[in-house]
């Protein structure tokens, strides 16, 4: 069916604009739901201790190819990763994960990561929250929040470096 | 090489650009992977607008009324769904994320337009996402538990993100690594620490 795009589009975000204004007001970020419609922590879970591994790469199209550092990481071979031809494996640090207790971790660019425990859920997968600051302390990121299991990852990725960007692989361990 | 303006691309997208200005427009989308995602946005929202005219059997035509209708209607975020690549922007749209407003624009649409749908076997499709404000700050919110007991999750979850005052977008990449397709989310930022960056790549 032939459409004309061109207008839909134009459409599409006048009624996003329209709609955004007019379904949230303000415009001010709403928290995200906590404690309501989650899972409750469960405290018969096995006491465990989880941590997060923080792969810092750094993605340029320097034609180096993939530091064998950083492993096998399939994700990288896809788009939008598949874009920059050089993976460069900048930094590895292993973050504790404790409830009430953030731990920070500085960025190539100055800026700070900080991951944090929000819960642990009765089928041993772990509910984490991460946020990047500015240097001066504002903040860049103010919440990523994730639900994953042990061994498990997800990709922080697009902070501008040095030509590139940072692509930030965060995996679940315990 | 300088970026086309967003009407150019979006000229683009649709096909009507020509000539030298398309290669040029091509030429920078090769060293632009930004560009590329923004593409895919405008894909995102053609398809929203679409999905819309072919529940109503108008062909688009009662769109603006349809869309104007489902505006605050909670829907289901059908975060992986795949986008029709149009024309000669196939190659271009066929897989690539989306990223930035656009990006915010095409899910905002998608969101409040798409019908609820049988949630995929992705876990990204236990999301429900609502779009905050025009400069695309967001917050995405887990679906209901009843939503998501059904479904398996494969991979880890997005479960909320505040993306600030940056642009942003949440995506599924496979990762490849299992034989359940578990797949890696991502949360990709817009970060104008260097103002130049994506828009005028070295080749």
């Amino acid at each position: 069916m032939s459409f004309p795009v061109r207008g839909v589009s134009f459409l599409a975000l006048a009624t996003f604009t329209f709609g955004a204004e007019t379904a949230f007001g303000d415009g001010k970020p709403d928290a995200p739901p906590k404690g309501k419609d989650a899972p409750p922590a469960t405290s018969a879970a096995p006491a465990r201790a989880y941590s997060t591994e923080v792969l810092v790469l750094h993605a340029t199209n320097a034609k180096k190819g993939i530091d064998p550092r950083i492993g096998d990481m399939p994700e990288l071979r896809k788009i939008p990763f598949s874009s920059y031809d050089s993976y460069e494996l900048l930094q590895r640090v292993r973050l504790p994960l404790k409830k009430d207790e953030p731990k920070t971790f500085e960025l190539p660019n100055g800026r700070v990561l900080q991951t944090k425990l929000v819960e642990v859920l009765p089928d041993g997968s772990v509910r984490l929250s991460a946020s990047i600051n500015q240097p001066g302390g504002k903040t860049f990121l103010p919440l990523l929040e994730v639900k994953a299991k042990v061994g498990q990852a997800f990709i922080v990725a697009g902070q501008s470096y040095k030509g590139g960007i940072l692509v930030l692989v965060v995996h679940v361990l315990a | 090489m300088s970026a086309p303006s967003d009407e150019s691309l979006m000229r683009y997208f649709d096909g009507e650009v020509e000539g030298d200005e398309a290669r040029e427009i091509e030429a920078w989308l090769e060293t632009s992977p930004r560009g590329r995602l923004l593409l895919l946005g405008y894909g995102r929202i053609g398809d929203a607008v679409r999905a819309i005219g072919e529940d109503l059997g108008t062909g688009g035509a009662d769109v603006a009324d349809a869309v104007m209708s489902r505006i605050g209607e909670p829907v289901k975020l059908e975060a992986n769904a795949p986008v029709k690549p149009r024309g000669r922007l196939r190659r271009w749209t066929a897989a690539v994320p989306a990223i930035g407003l656009a990006v915010a624009a095409a899910a905002a649409v998608a969101l409040y337009l798409r019908p609820p749908t049988v949630p995929s076997h992705t876990a990204s499709a236990t999301s429900v996402a609502r779009v905050l404000s025009g400069n695309a700050s967001s917050v995405i919110e887990t679906a209901p538990p009843a939503a998501v007991a059904a479904v398996p999750e494969a991979g880890a979850t997005i479960e909320a993100v505040d993306f600030g005052g940056i642009a942003g977008s949440i995506f599924m990449v496979p990762s490849d690594q299992s034989p359940d397709d578990t797949e890696t989310p991502v949360v990709w930022l817009m970060d104008d620490a260097e103002p130049n960056e994506g828009r005028m790549t070295p080749l």
